[in-house]
């Protein structure tokens, strides 16, 4: 039988110290240097994708969580986002073009987790469709805008509960109502928000 | 009154609790999400820990990350691809760049360092069997001997995630969900789906070992 060809063409010299057989084949010896993604555009080395990633992880994750809710979720939907969009990046872009692609590919892997967990189709994205600002003043206003809106009630419950995280019992004790209400009471407040967020 | 799924999907939320999987109406799926938006208001939660980014950016270096492959294989074939991909795409015993067939285009995806070579067959079986299926840990995939020739693949199916199997006379390989194969060298055959080809797994001749880079 003749023997496999182990290197054919394009192999390049940093990793074909790798496939060298040698008497302890386990672990490879991977320098930050080698680490690198064969893209289309090119290649984008690892001090690129870490600085990338650096710049954009905590304005990814706080778009996830405004749509998940919860630290879990939002990590795993983040994680997932820069998994799958990191490898497709190419040198080049801008910081702009790279937060599009970001977003826009969390748009896909939250319609995903959406679909997967609740059986619920693509939701119409509520919030204002824009990158997460850097002082994120206007999604915060919209917020605002969102609870100006609401009877007092509605307005307090969801303010104690969401904004300042307090428990069905301390908020039914500063309401002076039940449990029981509280929790119809911060249902339709949530259902009138809804009905309000900007499509 | 009695907790419907959505109030115990909206405590989750305010106990940042992942919501427990279930069917919710369109309707009840807006709320929840107006629920989700509000709940990013409060202080706590307007940053990942340091703890996550430290540790994703230590994942993202590693192949085929590990904690969200459920997205991967539950989404689109592609995608399914794209989680072994983390070790795959390489040209160290790949004859598929040496050929000039158009389809022979792996996907442009990434190759991170990391993982180990795990010795998965021997040149001696590969004589007899010329296609080997193995798994590792976390992969399983083909090693095919061909003209003179070894290289390695994801044995996954780029539809919907299969385990492929090799056709009784090795002419190719066929997936056990639907009408589809594909080629030794990975690319689909004709069939009902377009489809990716196989991502590549790099893998290596060691003595008469053949050892795959995977985790």
């Amino acid at each position: 039988m003749p023997r496999p060809r182990l290197f054919p063409r394009g192999v390049t010299p940093s990793r074909s110290k790798q496939v060298v057989p040698d008497a302890s084949p386990v672990v490879s010896d991977a320098s930050p240097k080698e680490m690198f993604q064969v893209v289309p555009g090119g290649i984008l080395p690892v001090e690129d994708w870490e600085a990338v990633y650096r710049d954009h992880v905590v304005p990814v994750y706080r778009f996830v969580y405004a749509r998940v809710g919860n630290r879990p979720d939002a990590e795993d939907v983040t994680s997932v986002v820069f998994e799958r969009a990191l490898p497709r990046l190419r040198t080049g872009a801008t910081v702009g073009q790279l937060r599009s692609y970001l977003i826009a590919t969390a748009k896909t892997v939250l319609a995903d987790h959406w679909r997967d967990r609740f059986g619920v189709g693509e939701l119409p994205d509520e919030i204002p469709n824009r990158p997460p600002q850097e002082s994120d003043d206007a999604h915060q206003s919209d917020v605002e805008r969102i609870l100006e809106g609401l009877s007092a009630n509605y307005r307090e419950v969801l303010e104690l509960r969401f904004l300042r995280g307090y428990s069905l019992k301390e908020t039914a004790l500063k309401m002076g109502t039940t449990i029981g209400n509280v929790k119809v009471m911060q249902l339709r407040a949530l259902r009138r928000a809804a009905q309000a967020f900007p499509l | 009154m009695t907790e419907t799924r959505l109030q115990r999907a909206i405590e989750a939320l305010l106990s940042d609790k992942r919501p427990r999987r279930g069917r919710l109406t369109e309707d009840e799926a807006r709320t929840l999400r107006a629920a989700a938006q509000l709940r990013a208001e409060h202080p706590a939660n307007s940053a990942p820990t340091p703890e996550f980014v430290d540790d994703l950016a230590r994942r993202l270096r590693q192949p085929a990350a590990a904690t969200s492959r459920r997205y991967f294989l539950r989404g689109a074939g592609l995608a399914a691809a794209a989680a072994v991909v983390g070790v795959a795409g390489d040209r160290i015993v790949n004859t598929l760049q040496e050929n000039d067939h158009p389809t022979t285009k792996k996907q442009d995806l990434v190759l991170w360092n990391g993982g180990k070579w795990m010795a998965v067959t021997t040149l001696t079986a590969l004589q007899t069997t010329p296609v080997v299926r193995f798994t590792t840990g976390s992969i399983t995939g083909f090693v095919i001997h061909r003209n003179g020739e070894v290289m390695a693949m994801s044995a996954v199916c780029t539809h919907q995630g299969c385990i492929l199997t090799a056709a009784g006379d090795f002419s190719r390989l066929d997936c056990p969900c639907h009408n589809q194969s594909f080629s030794l060298d990975g690319n689909p055959l004709p069939g009902d789906y377009t489809l990716a080809p196989l991502p590549n797994l790099k893998s290596r001749v060691n003595g008469d070992s053949v050892e795959v880079f995977v985790v």
